[in-house]
């Protein structure tokens, strides 16, 4: 399991926070641990770890076809 | 019989040379207290290196004066005449009116060169500077300072806090932009006339951090906000501007300004969460001490007065952050988390008092 989430992508982790069904907010602490601003049924460390290829992927995908390289789950279409 | 002792007659007057002096014949305790005076001190003989740390006091540094006075200059020639020198002394820095101490064109005079000041006080209405005029002309506004000038003041050497009062003032304009989150030119993540930061870039992607232009004070203030309702965290953060070493400092970070010892607060909206929360950081430790369903499109205020701190998320009721002797300048800056927003409606100090 990753101990510390320091130096990903908070977009990548967001994806995969959504591929685990989590749809509410998470973020990186400058710690490197995961911040569920108070939120106690959010998926775990274990299960986001799961996901973060599946993310990372999606993410790159979406990169490559935008001039501003984002990845992030949700981001608009360029204009 | 030794002779130990030369009578007060027995030399003439200025008979003793140095050159009859040995080397370390004289000793600091053969010279009287006070009796080294000013004019046995050659031009520039006392050097930093024999003045001890912390020995220049502030009562030794000449009060500063700035005295606008109309002066004739003639080119090539180091005097100058007025109507009178009294207000004027030895050693005051020369400048234009407008304040340049430049003689390029682009600062209209072309008289007064860099560096000039007054190198003597001839007579009642006649003075010598130690550069010579670049140009002439019959009453000009000239500038005359004197004590701490702006010739000692390095360039962005003044911090906010050495700002006149107006000029610290608390303004609705988000400044300083930093790129979070992998942001660059492509985003623009501050528009209406500088009001609003946004960035709706998907969840955690790019992102901008902004400051508002100046501080809180230590008086009564107001502002309001709207904060974005959407996936990420919108609002503010308000710090103690005691808590930071330099506010200036272009590295300065924009974290949650928790930091030990000083107090902080947060403003954070969002839909995912949906939540309206207010956190207070009491320099130890973080507590939720609002907390709200999250809210679509209401004004937010953070104010303060006679030393009490407010705090209204929409039409929730008012939260009293602190009961008595808030005497904190705040510093605000936005809470960075794409989809995310934060409009400033108003941000000003209260200078006669709140309500």
């Amino acid at each position: 399991m990753i101990t510390t989430y320091k130096g990903k992508s908070p977009a990548v982790v967001a994806r995969a926070a959504d591929l685990c069904g989590w749809k509410k907010m998470v973020s990186i602490d400058m710690d490197g641990t995961l911040n569920w601003w108070g939120e106690t049924d959010h998926p775990t460390n274990s299960e986001i770890d799961a996901k973060l290829s599946e993310a990372q992927d999606a993410f790159d995908a979406q990169a490559s076809k935008r001039e501003d390289g984002n990845g992030a789950l949700g981001a608009p279409d360029e204009e | 019989m030794a002779l130990d002792r030369l009578g007060a007659n027995a030399l003439a007057s200025d008979s003793v040379t140095a050159a009859k002096i040995a080397n370390d014949a004289v000793s600091v305790a053969d010279i009287a207290d006070g009796s080294i005076t000013t004019a046995k001190l050659a031009d520039n003989a006392v050097t930093g290196a024999k003045i001890g740390q912390h020995e220049v006091k502030t009562d030794n540094i000449e009060s500063s004066t700035s005295l606008h006075v109309d002066c004739t200059y003639t080119s090539g020639d180091n005097t100058v005449t007025t109507a009178s020198t009294s207000s004027l002394a030895v050693g005051m820095e020369i400048h234009h009116s407008h304040g340049s101490n430049t003689t390029d064109a682009d600062h209209n005079g072309n008289i007064i060169r860099a560096g000039t000041r007054i190198s003597s006080i001839t007579n009642a209405t006649t003075f010598e500077m130690t550069i010579a005029a670049a140009g002439s002309g019959t009453d000009v506004l000239t500038h005359f300072t004197s004590g701490v000038t702006k010739s000692k003041i390095a360039d962005s050497a003044v911090s906010i806090k050495k700002l006149a009062d107006h000029d610290q003032a608390i303004e609705p304009l988000w400044t300083r932009l930093h790129y979070n989150a992998g942001a660059n030119y492509t985003h623009q993540l501050i528009s209406k006339q500088g009001t609003l930061i946004s960035a709706a870039n998907g969840n955690n992607g790019p992102a901008g951090i902004a400051r508002l232009k100046g501080t809180t004070g230590h008086g009564d203030f107001i502002i309001m906000w709207t904060p974005g309702y959407s996936w990420g965290y919108s609002g503010i953060y308000a710090a103690d501007v005691d808590g930071f070493v330099n506010l200036e400092d272009p590295a300065w970070m924009y974290s949650g300004g928790q930091n030990t010892g000083y107090h902080s607060y947060s403003f954070m909206n969002n839909n995912s969460n949906n939540i309206a929360n207010i956190y207070h950081w009491n320099g130890s430790a973080n507590s939720l001490v609002q907390n709200n369903t999250g809210l679509n499109g209401n004004t937010w205020r953070l104010w303060r007065v006679n030393g009490v701190l407010y705090a209204k998320a929409g039409g929730y009721a008012n939260y009293t952050l602190q009961a008595a002797n808030d005497r904190r300048d705040y510093v605000i800056w936005n809470i960075s988390q794409s989809p995310n927003s934060c409009e400033i409606i108003q941000a000003t100090r209260m200078p006669s008092g709140g309500a």
